[in-house]
């Protein structure tokens, strides 16, 4: 293994060190690491080798400082001034940090800007970089591509079934390898607790043409998939450790999936969790054992079930439009073989599209939840480095115009412009530096705080921070710096030295302008900062409202556990009998309100959906709502009003009529409203059913989602093995749980049970991602605020500090310090509003278009949200201009009155 | 004649060379003292302390070839020189007469 130690650290590290030094401490250091790395692995080592980085570089820089710093008393000539550059550098530097050191409010403002700017970027983009963009887990990541078969309703990017996967990867003649793969969930059983695991069926060949190979025993063989084989399993790396303690003797043993025995035959490489991004794997099956692992769907010989994602490699000499064309041809033979299955709604053949994997991640779903948390982040990176360069600009430019005395002093004893550029080049390098150097540590610190918080079910990666964009921050402020710290200097040092020095008559026109450019960059400053307020406040007053907003549903009070029947393997009829005894026992429970049964839980990002008839004016009309099987009383216990008829009863039972309940916006869409009473046909039960209520709308996959149309079944004509049992009591429910899994486990041991949990609970956990997007977009807000009230609190101060003088003469001339006070507020104040006004304006005209379509239940004109940022701001100027007001007025008038 | 008193930092990098005698480099010097003192010491301060006991005469250094196991980059051995063993005498003596009439729980010692 040759892995050397971080690069950039290394190279941090060897500028940081004087040339005596470097070879010697970077040895050492390589050595070092190379030790640890052994010992205690990569992170560990890197870890290590960063904290002596970051704990060196001051005393590093110190001595090089010394080194270079002696005294030289004589006037250099020119050899000597080309050998001792190196001194004037370091002269330059001494004295620009002497500058610096000065005025410590503004150099504080612009490096804080900075490292804030650049290290909260960087994290943010690698972060949303890393979680969307980072490769398979594969060998030659990039060069796998994505099939995929059109819908019937639509979408164009769809899942393909598995007889057409096979017509695909045989017929195609494209491919050198072609696999197929679909998500499943197990019971792990035979443990003392069964355990729901998350794993995916996979056509044999999956992990040869990812080209991966085994941690551990083998891989699946073509023998593996017959019908009679021995059903096998391959783990994940990541559930071997964590359900299997790294136990090397695992391979060969049988383990119980959904009651079944499995071989595990090996495990895989080590972070790999399957070809899905969202959720990682924990077991892979060959297809074959798929009616063991999720039993009722008949779905390797059904054409309509398009469940597999595919995934392949073109062979070497075949083009991207090639593969299209020759896909095109297959789907064009598979809809004259099997017409109903390859027609869509339209009537016309579906079709094929291969994309490159990368593309394809965003092609299906079109944007969803993940590409929303990213275009904000991309526009919340935008928004932070201009912020961070507005500050640095700002506090520059105030600057500059204070420093024209003491560069026209410089200039009148001779020192050459160029020096004098020179200088203040060395002083903005200085503050870049700072700025970078700060905004690494902070980035890092950041990725390492991050790296801490990764929820259990999400898939493992690394997280890596992305230098590219590190060096995007780092060049926009170093160019900022250099534009706005270099343009004023220029300017000065051309202008009239004895002028500058004495401060007469000319120096009125001067003046004058230098106070217009400085109020002007106060209106600026507060109209940024005003829009940037309100922008955060819009943002986290939408976070509120997501927490708050109304799913159609009870969230307090209810507990859910999910039951999966799969694992004892009994008739449908010992499953309704399970199922029966379970409400019952379980509603004799003390405290117990209602009982009720659903196959799937609103918003946990599963979906069902069916095929349905409805005959419309006599001629049929095919829908495919969503659908959802529930027990009797489930709308009652969920507080969903029924508006129209019933909902489900006792007597809805096997042998009588099939019925069903639908929302209002499968009622509008049937019957303009008229829907009760109505009869439609099941495709897939091949039943006619009588609508027999209609459901107030709720939100079933998505907050930000219009309601879908949707139609419920009766739990008792309509049986699933996997159901999960809703409990309503007066007690907390979480106290609940313990006795209800005790009663469930009384019917049969062998059920397989989730752990309870709260329906409040299962919100928090479904909402998480737009939760976590809300609140990033809210941190990046506070941190746009904190950045925005400093840079305020900078240009303002300096501005008022910039009147010392006039105070001076003011309180000389007998104005009370109290008028005077007055006086200087009034003046901030006053500069404030017109940049509170011009801010309002700007963001009223904008935020429709920037912010709008990431606000959920706040309206982008939310007056509230413009008040509290006028106050803060109208508050962070007043205190502004306050402090050096107060200042400058109880000076002693004759040292006011010198000050520059 | 007086000379400037070592440091507590400087006499353990003093003893920690005399420890190690042939073997006195970057890498072992800071290992030999985290070993001893369980304080962990960033490379940075370690060469700095370093420059300045050479600079007042106290220790030596010698570049030896580079190795790959260090990125081709070569060693820098340090060895005391006799003015260094003198001052990390004199700071014992003077340690050893203040303590002197001290047990370690600093009571004094019955005499």
């Amino acid at each position: 293994m040759t892995t050397r130690p971080p690069a950039l650290a290394e190279w941090l590290m060897a500028r940081s060190l004087c040339r005596d030094d470097r070879a010697a401490v970077l040895g050492d250091l390589c050595e070092e690491f190379a030790t640890r790395r052994e010992r205690c692995g990569i992170a560990e080592a890197r870890h290590w080798y960063w904290r002596q980085v970051r704990r060196s570089l001051l005393p590093n820089l110190l001595r090089r400082f010394e080194q270079t710093s002696r005294p030289s008393y004589e006037r250099p000539g020119r050899l000597d001034r080309i050998a001792r550059a190196p001194d004037a550098l370091a002269q330059d530097l001494r004295y620009a940090v002497r500058m610096l050191g000065k005025s410590r409010g503004f150099s504080a403002i612009a490096v804080v800007s900075l490292s804030i700017g650049i290290g909260v970027s960087t994290v943010l983009f690698s972060f949303a970089n890393t979680l969307l963009f980072r490769p398979l887990h594969a060998a030659n990541a990039s060069e796998l591509v994505q099939v995929f078969t059109s819908g019937f309703n639509g979408p164009s990017y769809g899942g393909s079934s598995y007889p057409d996967y096979e017509d695909f990867r045989d017929r195609g003649e494209i491919f050198s390898g072609l696999l197929a793969a679909t998500r499943a969930h197990a019971t792990l059983s035979d443990r003392d607790r069964p355990d729901v695991i998350a794993g995916a069926i996979v056509s044999p060949n999956y992990f040869d043409v990812l080209g991966l190979r085994p941690s551990r025993g083998r891989f699946f063989l073509p023998e593996d998939n017959r019908p009679s084989a021995e059903p096998v399993v391959v783990l994940s790396h990541d559930a071997w450790q964590r359900k299997f303690a790294s136990d090397d003797s695992v391979v060969g043993t049988r383990v119980g999936l959904n009651g079944h025995a499995f071989t595990v035959i090996g495990v895989g490489p080590p972070r790999f969790a399957g070809t899905s991004l969202d959720t990682a794997a924990d077991f892979f099956v060959p297809v074959m054992m798929q009616p063991i692992v999720s039993p009722g769907a008949d779905v390797l010989g059904n054409r309509r079930a398009r469940v597999f994602i595919i995934l392949g490699r073109l062979k070497a000499n075949v083009e991207r439009r090639e593969a299209d064309a020759r896909l095109r041809l297959v789907a064009a033979q598979l809809l004259l073989a099997y017409p109903d299955a390859w027609r869509d709604r339209r009537g016309q053949g579906r079709s094929v599209a291969v994309l490159p994997e990368v593309e394809a991640r965003f092609a299906g779903t079109g944007p969803g939840a993940i590409a929303w948390i990213f275009s904000s982040v991309i526009a919340g990176i935008f928004v932070l480095l201009a912020v961070a360069c507005v500050n640095v600009a700002t506090v520059l430019l105030a600057r500059a115009t204070a420093r024209r005395k003491e560069i026209a002093v410089r200039l009148a004893l001779g020192a050459s412009r160029a020096r004098i550029v020179r200088q203040l080049l060395t002083e903005c390098a200085l503050l870049a530096a700072a700025g970078g150097v700060l905004g690494l540590l902070l980035a890092q610190w950041a990725a390492a705080l991050f790296a801490r918080f990764r929820p259990d079910e999400a898939p493992p990666f690394d997280l890596t921070l992305d230098y590219r964009v590190l060096a995007f921050g780092v060049a926009a402020s170093i160019a900022t710096i250099v534009l706005f710290g270099l343009a004023p200097a220029l300017q000065t040092t051309r202008a009239d030295v004895n002028a500058a020095l004495t401060d007469k008559p000319r120096a009125v026109r001067l003046r004058r302008f230098r106070i217009g450019l400085r109020d002007a960059l106060v209106v600026l400053q507060v109209g940024v900062s005003l829009a940037l307020v309100v922008g955060a406040v819009l943002m986290f007053r939408s976070f509120q409202a997501t927490r708050a907003m109304d799913p159609g549903f009870r969230r307090d009070g209810v507990l859910s556990v999910e039951i999966d029947l799969s694992t004892i393997g009994a008739s449908r009829d010992a499953e309704a009998r399970f199922y029966r005894e379970a409400v019952r026992s379980v509603a004799a429970l003390p405290s117990v309100e209602r009982v009720a049964l659903a196959a799937l839980v609103p918003m946990d990002g599963r979906t069902r959906n069916e095929e349905i008839a409805i005959d419309n004016n006599g001629s049929e009309m095919l829908a495919l709502p969503d659908i959802n099987v529930v027990g009797p009383g489930y709308f009652a216990l969920m507080d969903i009003p029924v508006v129209q008829g019933r909902e489900f009863a006792t007597t809805d039972r096997e042998g009588a009529p099939t019925v069903a309940v639908v929302n209002e916006a499968m009622a509008r869409r049937i019957g303009q409203g008229r829907a009760l009473g109505r009869t439609f046909r099941s495709k897939a039960r091949n039943v006619d059913v009588q609508i027999v209520g209609v459901i107030r709308d709720l939100h079933h996959r998505w907050f930000s989602e219009a309601p879908r149309p949707m139609v419920y079944f009766c739990a008792d004509q309509a049986p699933f093995s996997g159901m999960t049992l809703h409990v309503r009591s007066a007690a907390p429910p979480a106290a609940l749980g313990a006795s209800v899994v005790r009663v469930l486990h009384d019917i049969d041991r062998a059920a397989g049970l989730a752990p309870p949990r709260t329906m409040a609970e299962h919100m928090e956990i479904v909402t998480q991602p737009q939760r976590l997007g809300g609140l990033a977009a809210a941190a990046t807000g506070l941190v746009e605020l904190a950045l925005a009230v400093m840079a305020l609190y900078g240009v303002i101060a300096f501005a008022a500090a910039q009147r010392t003088r006039e105070i001076g003469l003011r309180i000389a001339l007998g104005a009370p310090a109290g008028s005077v006070t007055r006086l200087i507020m009034r003046d901030g104040l006053a500069l404030a509003m017109a940049g509170v006004a011009l801010g309002v304006v700007a963001s009223i005209a904008a935020a429709p278009l920037v912010v709008s379509d990431f606000l959920i239940g706040v309206s982008s004109a939310d007056p509230l949200s413009y008040a509290a940022a006028a106050v803060l701001l109208l508050a962070v100027a007043a205190a502004a201009s306050y402090v050096p007001a107060r200042r400058a007025s109880r000076m002693d008038p004759s040292v006011a009155l010198r000050s520059d | 004649m007086t000379y400037d008193a070592l440091g507590e930092f400087e006499q353990s990098l003093l003893l920690a060379i005399v420890h190690l005698g042939d073997n006195a480099y970057g890498v072992t010097i800071r290992q030999e003292i985290e070993a001893r003192t369980g304080r962990e010491i960033a490379v940075g301060a370690l060469y700095t302390s370093l420059a300045r006991l050479e600079r007042k005469g106290y220790v030596r250094s010698t570049l030896s070839d580079p190795t790959p196991q260090r990125g081709g980059r070569s060693k820098r051995h340090f060895t005391v020189r006799p003015a260094g063993a003198a001052a990390l005498r004199r700071s014992h003596e003077r340690l050893t007469r203040m303590w002197a009439g001290l047990r370690p729980d600093l009571r004094r010692t019955r005499s």
